[in-house]
């Protein structure tokens, strides 16, 4: 395949490296250094794609992310990627890439009838045309409307590529490598400020890649890469390309997307795929340039027709004509400047100029050049299905409103200038309230809201030698306030061609009898008659007309379109331009990789894995992990074939007669120090601890203000002021921020400190009736003997050798001991344990055992303690202090907390002693009784029991006292069950509490 | 007259289009995130309040970054999308995640607030109980667990036992 | 992301802190009888200010301190921050 359009002595690509790639099967080449889009165009490919709506042909508009056509599906290394814009991406050798949104291909789109069928989707069609008749929506409209959605199609394949954060702090970070970008990131590093300068292009430069302009002698480009270049050697800068700043987010913060990979055919290896930098920046540079807004014609959607930048673009970048009949349509010099660009490269352009007269320098080196220039001249239509073949004209009155006669003159472009747009994107998403500037038609930045300063064209400034002196000036001011250090920079002599002023006209009148489509949004399909039709109906806040015809909504965000959409509206309202005002503008400023944002957080990374020190042992003796919060904890140890079922009953029976062993470090632990620490306790826990011995531990209820339980445990006196407090694995964090609140905001005044100590002690919980004989025979030293160490009795131990903390407290019910030892010491402690435990039968067990002990012996946890019960709820009233006051005591005077129908936990058992009871399921009194069933309650924890061998659960029971021995109905409707119960007690096992005690 | 409510931000976001690929919307409990297509072919996706009061209509990244965390932990394939608009709302959170649909001390003042970020998916019900409420001046059956007493009672609708810390959510 | 200035700590970006709400509300006195509408009004009831709003956030990440700071809602702009003792003037 030739490149028939790409020219010889232009470009800045690689043309010594010929890439070969494929677009919609066929195999074409380019060069290293183009993009999809200049590569296609070498190849005079212009038809890429089908527009949103009535599946319209679609080329190329721009160059850049102002891109609304050229949207393309990307194959790269096995993986695929809608929605990629042929004119970012650049092009590797083997870059394979497809048109979206049409079919069965680019050439021959079925869908493309809806263009003849447009008459039926006006603005608005999803809200009016198919909403009737109403069943309609979801049998024939909806289906039909979802099938022909969307762009490219999403990969359901695991995201194999990597993506990384990056925190960065600068002194000023500068946004976009123009002039402006380049002069103030000089002048400020020559200050040894801090410095970030980003470019979201390949190349540094931006607008002086293109220009015809002079810099100290130098030709704009080779001034930019000079600057560059010493920038680039400085320790206090850091330069960025294919980095685009898209977010300006609260105190100076903002975020920059980097393409680390997607220029190469593959990602290399450790390398991400992109990298997102969260920047904090002391002053920030917004120097992000302009963006030309074409004019609005008939059939201006036709692919040749393109922004007059791009098209000087392609050819000074590329080495790319984009046409060898350009028809230049402009309302200001600077379609001249393309003009001037395609006659230097032996192609002859016609321009026609909308001003009746004008004169500038830029106009008369045109004229000098022999090109033919004709004024008040307008196209009235682009003429050409998939391409421009040829362009309806003529000259327009000076009040824009008469045409004259249309003559039709042939051309295979259309290159369009309706003057520039400032960028002002980050300027207002960092909260600055934009200013019309009635010179240039167009919003810019007011008053600096957070630390930001708009330059250059970004600023409406458009003139080179202004650009550089304003922003050399920022750049080494801003710096100075930071660094005092002052180095001069003399500004270097600009020539650049002055221009003249532009035109105020945006759009093309219908000529009689005529009723082209002139496209405001070209993605999303809206024309000037969509909008005029949203006025009509009645929408008046341009918030409104947004949404109603999606104008600016597409993957460019409106970035060709809002203006001239602003400039219609405000004409059919007879309003000025700055009363209509423009949508709010968000991040992101272009679309951002959704794997970027998350970076390595995925999978496994999502969230810390926290292990005990046991947890090796746990992985070498078959343990089945839970998550447990970010905890990993043993569910169940397999032995053989045995499923979750038959392990737990194993291990929690053998607790029940044996002894078994259990890692309980997760539990919270915080240590409690201070002369005040009692008053402390007393005041966060509902029962009393002021006479607390040392040496004894304690079972505690907190409570929120609200008087819901927040949290259990058992905290022991070590000795006279030091407390070591447990919490449930999950309110851990919790609590601590809970005592750390009233301890320094509301009762400053106790003199206690508080520690969270849950890594620095590893636990296991001894078990069963053998669990005594066992512990005797780990700590010889010590009496633990039932007077010796009796039931919530704590004493410090020599676990051969090492020190060891006793505590004599119960979760499973039975016979039972905790044993803590410093963290580093966890896994000696276990194969202790383990060891002198063998002739006891020990069997370690996990928290699925766990749970079947503490249930049948009616103990609560999270599931009955969920933020939803109050103490009585979890029949531990008996703990709430009648004395003294605590937190959240005031609120369980509440009439609904007293009320005589109070809620309670109760035990459930099935009548038929076979069926479990979901966890979850309502308890009902009449199965049959017609929806909404009243609920009486909940099922929270069920298990097996061990003790009696049939399922057993707990309950959350409305007037749970009075319904011991009454039937109900366990319902689950997810699980599809009804089961006849009995309401029981929840203390199912050993009510009295004798074996822990024994 | 005080209200239990604060006033709180929340950020949803939509992707570029793409080809249907999800029929429902799918919320994910454990990760607080929800996600469903539009008719256009966005994924419309949303979870986490930024976590402060706010009346500003802007939000900040990292609180999206955390939803799409979760939003990928679901459905791995969001990856490889990208994010094409995001915007910031201010949410009127009660301080049980429950709504106030009531009538008040003060005559022909009535309530219907604290919707939290879930209001308008319950707008049918919601408006005829309330136009019955006003209709009437007393409260339908159906809403009058919604009064705004029941803070004061302790009967409340705190589905999520999360208490008043409204901020998270 | 807010920026917020740690009395104790200095300049640190806010995905190191908890929010704590509004730092205005005061809890009543142990042991000291107080109505139902206090009682309300302490553990509910919220003025939700848009604009200046005096609010507590925990450095938990950082130095562990309960802080006030006084922010805009409407613009997140942060004015000053106290440590949990000092008097706000």
């Amino acid at each position: 395949m030739t490149q028939a359009f790409r020219i010889e002595n232009s470009g800045l690509i690689n043309r010594d490296k010929k890439l070969s790639f494929k677009f919609n099967g066929k195999t074409y080449f380019g060069y290293e250094g183009d993009t999809l889009a200049s590569a296609l165009l070498a190849n005079g490919v212009h038809l890429v794609g089908r527009s949103f709506k009535y599946h319209r042909p679609r080329g190329f508009f721009g160059a850049g992310v102002d891109e609304p056509y050229a949207v393309v599906q990307l194959y790269r290394n096995g993986e695929t990627e809608p929605n990629i814009k042929a004119t970012e991406q650049e092009l590797f050798e083997g870059l394979e890439a497809k048109s979206v949104n049409c079919w069965p291909s680019v050439n021959f789109d079925i869908g493309a009838i809806n263009n003849f069928l447009r008459i039926f989707l006006p603005a608005g069609f999803y809200y009016k045309t198919f909403m009737w008749p109403k069943s309609f929506w979801y049998r024939i409209y909806e289906p039909f409307i979802r099938k022909a959605a969307g762009l490219g199609v999403a990969s359901i394949k695991h995201d194999k590529e990597r993506y990384e954060h990056k925190y960065e702090y600068c002194d000023l970070l500068i946004a976009g490598s123009g002039p402006s970008g380049l002069a103030s990131a000089y002048a400020a590093a020559k200050n040894g400020a801090k410095v970030i300068l980003a470019e979201d292009k390949p190349r540094f430069g931006g607008s002086l890649l293109t220009s015809d302009v002079n810099i100290g002698n130098q030709s704009g480009k080779d001034w930019a890469e000079g600057i560059i270049a010493e920038l680039k050697t400085m320790p206090n800068v850091v330069v960025k390309n294919r980095s685009q700043i898209f977010g300006y987010y609260d105190h100076n913060m903002l975020v920059m997307s980097e393409k680390v990979s997607d220029h190469l055919p593959t990602t290399k290896k450790y390398h991400p795929n992109k990298r997102l930098w969260y920047i904090r920046a002391k002053e920030v540079l917004i120097s992000s340039g302009s963006i030309e807004r074409p004019i609005v014609f008939g059939n201006n959607d036709t692919p040749g027709v393109m922004l007059s930048s791009a098209a000087k673009e392609y050819l000074k970048v590329y080495g790319v004509l984009v046409g060898r009949k350009p028809l230049v349509f402009t309302n200001n010099d600077s379609g001249y400047e393309t003009a001037i660009e395609f006659k230097k490269h032996g192609v002859d352009p016609v321009v026609l100029d909308s001003r009746k007269n004008p004169e500038s320098e830029i106009i008369d080196e045109a004229k000098n050049l022999g090109i033919n220039i004709k004024n008040s001249y307008v196209v009235v239509a682009a003429q050409g299905y998939k391409k421009v073949k040829s362009a309806d004209i003529a000259s327009i009155s000076e009040d824009k409103k008469q045409l004259g006669k249309i003559e039709n003159i042939e051309c295979d472009c259309i290159c369009v200038s309706g003057f520039w747009t400032p960028t002002i994107h980050l300027a207002s998403q960092s909260g600055n309230k934009t200013k019309f500037k009635e010179e240039i038609d167009a919003f810019i930045p007011g008053q600096s809201k957070q630390n930001e300063i708009t330059l250059g064209a970004a600023n409406g400034v458009f003139t080179l030698e202004e650009t550089l002196k304003t922003s050399f000036k920022a750049g080494s001011e801003l710096s100075k306030k930071i660094t005092e250090n002052d180095n001069e920079i003399s500004i270097p002599n600009v020539v650049e061609k002055k221009s003249s002023q532009h035109d105020k006209f945006w759009c093309v009148p219908l000529p009689k009898g005529k009723n082209y489509k002139r496209f405001l949004d070209f993605q999303n399909d809206v024309a000037v008659s969509d909008i005029e039709i949203a006025l009509r109906e009645g929408y008046r806040s341009i918030e409104h007309v947004k949404r109603y015809t999606t104008l600016g909504m597409a993957t460019d965000q409106g970035k060709t379109s809002n203006l001239n959409g602003l400039q219609l509206v405000s004409e059919i309202e007879n309003k000025v331009v700055p009363a209509v005002g423009h949508t709010t503008f968000r991040p992101p400023y272009t679309p951002v990789s959704i794997g970027a944002i998350v970076g390595r957080e995925v999978g496994k990374h999502s969230k810390p894995t926290r292990k005990s020190p046991m947890h090796s042992w746990h992985e070498k003796n078959n343990a089945v992990f839970v998550d447990a919060g970010v905890w990993l904890r043993p569910r169940y140890y397999k032995r053989g074939n045995e499923n979750l079922f038959e392990a737990s009953k194993r291990e929690a029976k053998n607790v029940r007669t044996n002894v078994g062993v259990c890692d309980v470090t997760t539990l919270g632990k915080i240590d409690v120090k201070g002369p005040d620490a009692a008053e402390l306790l007393n005041r966060v826990y509902t029962n009393a601890w002021l006479k607390l011995p040392v040496g004894k531990a304690r079972y505690g209820v907190m409570l929120r203000e609200d008087g819901i339980v927040m949290d259990d445990g058992t905290t022991t006196r070590i000795s006279e002021n030091h407390y070591h407090m447990t919490t449930t694995t999950a309110q851990a964090a919790n609590v601590l921020s809970h005592l750390e609140y009233y301890l320094q905001l509301v009762w400053p005044e106790l003199n206690v400190n508080v520690v969270s100590t849950t890594e620095q002690w590893a636990g296991a919980a001894i078990a069963g009736p053998k669990s005594r004989d066992l512990l005797q025979k780990l700590f010889p030293n010590s009496d633990v003997s039932n007077e010796g160490l009796p039931f919530m009795g704590y004493m410090e131990g020599d676990l051969f050798g090492v020190k060891a903390r006793i505590f004599r407290i119960s979760f499973s019910g039975e016979l039972a001991y905790e044993v803590n030892v410093e963290s580093d010491y966890g896994n000696f402690m276990w194969e202790k344990i383990m060891e002198v435990g063998k002739e006891f039968n020990i069997q370690p067990y996990g928290t699925e055992a766990l749970s079947t002990l503490r249930i049948e012996m009616g103990h609560v946890a999270g599931s009955e303690l969920d933020g939803r019960t109050i103490p009585f709820d979890n029949a531990l009233e008996g703990l709430v202090s009648k004395k003294k006051d605590f937190i959240g005591k005031r609120s369980l005077q509440r009439s609904a907390f007293i009320a005589e129908d109070r809620q309670r936990i109760v035990g459930v058992v099935p009548l038929d002693k076979q069926t479990s009871i979901p966890e979850g399921s309502h308890l009902v009194k009449d199965d049959k009784a017609p929806l909404p069933n009243p609920k009486l309650g909940h099922i929270s924890a069920s298990c097996w029991s061990v003790e009696y061998d049939n399922p057993f659960s707990l309950a959350i029971l409305k007037d749970g006292k009075n319904m011991i021995g009454q039937k109900l109905f366990a319902m689950s409707p997810l699980k599809n069950k009804v089961i006849p119960v009995e309401i029981v007690s929840s203390h199912y096992v050993d009510p009295k509490g004798e074996r822990v005690r024994s | 007259m005080t209200l239990p409510i604060e006033t709180h931000l929340l950020q949803a976001c939509v992707s570029e289009p793409i080809k249907p690929v999800l029929d429902n919307v799918v919320t994910f409990g454990a990760g607080h995130f929800y996600v469903s297509q539009s008719d256009k072919g966005e994924m419309v996706m949303g979870g986490d309040l930024d976590g402060y009061n706010s009346y500003a209509q802007r939000g900040n990244l990292p609180t999206l970054q955390h939803v799409l965390t979760e939003g990928i932990a679901m459905m791995p394939f969001l990856s490889k999308l990208k994010m094409l608009r995001t915007w910031g709302g201010i949410m009127d959170m009660s301080m049980d995640g429950s709504p106030i649909i009531d009538k008040t001390h003060i005559e022909g003042l009535y309530l219907n607030c604290g919707w939290c970020y879930g209001g308008f998916k319950a707008t049918p019900a919601s408006g005829w109980t309330f136009a019955h409420t006003i209709a009437q001046d007393r409260v339908h059956e159906l809403n009058a667990g919604y009064s705004l007493n029941r803070f004061n009672t302790g009967h409340l609708i705190d589905e999520k036992g999360l208490g008043t810390k409204t901020w998270i959510s | 992301m807010l920026y917020i200035n740690c009395p104790h700590c200095g300049m640190r970006s806010q995905n190191e802190f908890s929010y704590g709400g509004d730092a205005s509300v005061k809890r009543p006195e142990l042991n000291k009888e107080v109505s139902d509408q206090e009682w309300d009004n302490f553990v509910y009831n919220r003025k939700s200010l848009r604009g200046k709003h005096l609010e507590l956030w925990q450095h938990i990440s950082g130095c562990r301190q309960w802080i006030k700071v006084e922010r805009d809602t409407a613009t997140h702009e942060i004015f000053r921050t106290f440590k949990a003792d000092e008097e706000v003037a």
